[in-house]
């Protein structure tokens, strides 16, 4: 009895982790394509999609993927005045 | 200021997505699944994991492999399908950076087939004594040293360790003894004191065996009462049979061997361990007791 408790739990248990991890694959899909795009711009998305990522992950995981600097400040050298 | 996509980042964030996937899909009976894993432990426990391995890629320094500069970084990466070109910023950092956007069976493939490529130790031997052989085995020496210590990298040291001492036992020693019986609590406060002093260890234990006998008498002259109502006292979620069995194996102990009688037929202790290992034995005994009576008013 109590290993069929067992074996119900593990099911759960797998069958939990592998539609985790198939959301997970169609997120980093969802990465690799916006990657590729010309939409790189589009912060929103980005976030959107960082933020996602890191649910599907565990902590230490996670922890590091949020971690990572996706922006950089870029000095703007453009100038309005005319040379003279 | 504008913000713009730093660049790597998202290929980095994909690499340690991979990572994680291949962590979760492992197959346990698959040894190239088992050498990626001891990899990916590398990886996460050394944080200079990358650069340590770039600074092999490049060459750098007095390790044990080929110098490569920019045009060959390039090639090394080529060779193995991966489109990196060296931009002219510092070689390391720059194959550092690289790496980082792999995910850990491309590192894998990386050692394989670029690090570990037989044809590029040829140069190092050039005009040297050492032969190929030779060169690629200390390569391959350095490089399970690199391995050994970043698995090794996260260990954290317990600051026990660091202080010389043992959180319990100085729990332990600690302990303010302040009973009504005041024979118990010299006793106790004589066997701490002879135990820190490696030649008294036999004493300490003959004086903390001494208390034990006595805390048996806490709550009267009739012993075997007495400590039926200290066990039943210490016993709370737990089996008061357990305690008697504890109370019992000691006092069996400290009647059969050369603790608290010293006649011919008692089997002397003489293994230092072991008299550590009894004297907190029965002083951890004697504190649970110690602290029940304390809470349940003396």
């Amino acid at each position: 009895m109590e290993n069929k408790g067992k074996l119900i739990v593990d099911a759960i248990v797998n069958y939990n982790k592998k539609t985790n991890l198939t959301k997970l694959k169609q997120m980093r899909d969802k990465l690799i394509e916006y990657n590729k795009s010309t939409e790189l711009t589009d912060s929103k998305k980005l976030d959107d999609l960082v933020s996602e990522i890191a649910k599907q992950l565990p902590e230490d995981y996670a922890r590091k993927f949020i971690s990572l600097e996706f922006y950089e400040e870029m000095e703007d050298y453009s100038n309005d005045d005319l040379p003279f | 200021m504008n913000q713009q996509i730093t660049e790597g980042s998202i290929n980095i964030g994909i690499a340690l997505i991979n990572d994680y996937i291949f962590r979760e899909n492992i197959n346990q009976s698959n040894p190239e699944d088992l050498k990626l894993l001891k990899l990916l432990q590398c990886r996460e426990n050394n944080p200079d994991f990358e650069y340590e391995l770039a600074e092999m890629i490049c060459g750098d320094g007095d390790n044990a492999f080929p110098y490569r500069s920019s045009y060959y970084l390039t090639a090394f990466f080529e060779r193995l399908n991966l489109p990196f070109q060296h931009d002219g910023t510092t070689r390391r950092y720059w194959v550092e950076h690289v790496l980082k956007q792999l995910d850990i069976k491309q590192i894998g493939l990386v050692i394989r087939k670029g690090l570990f490529y037989k044809k590029g130790f040829k140069k190092l031997t050039n005009g040297k004594e050492l032969n190929i052989e030779e060169a690629y085995g200390k390569a391959i020496e350095e490089f399970q040293k690199f391995i050994s210590e970043s698995i090794n990298a996260n260990e954290e040291l317990d600051l026990a360790h660091l202080l010389n001492m043992n959180v319990n036992t100085d729990l332990l020693f600690n302990q303010t003894i302040n009973t009504k019986d005041k024979q118990l609590n010299d006793l106790i406060i004589e066997s701490k004191k002879r135990f820190l002093n490696p030649n008294d260890k036999q004493i300490a234990l003959e004086k903390i065996w001494d208390a034990f006998e006595r805390i048996k008498t806490y709550f009267g002259n009739n012993k075997k009462k007495s400590a039926s109502e200290l066990i039943s006292l210490i016993a709370t979620n737990i089996d008061a049979k357990e305690f008697e069995n504890e109370f019992n194996a000691l006092t069996s102990i400290g009647n059969n061997y050369r603790i608290r009688h010293h006649e011919t037929d008692k089997k002397e202790i003489i293994d230092f361990q072991q008299i550590d290992y009894l004297f907190f034995r029965v002083l951890t005994l004697i504190d649970l007791c110690l602290s029940k009576i304390k809470l349940n008013g003396d």
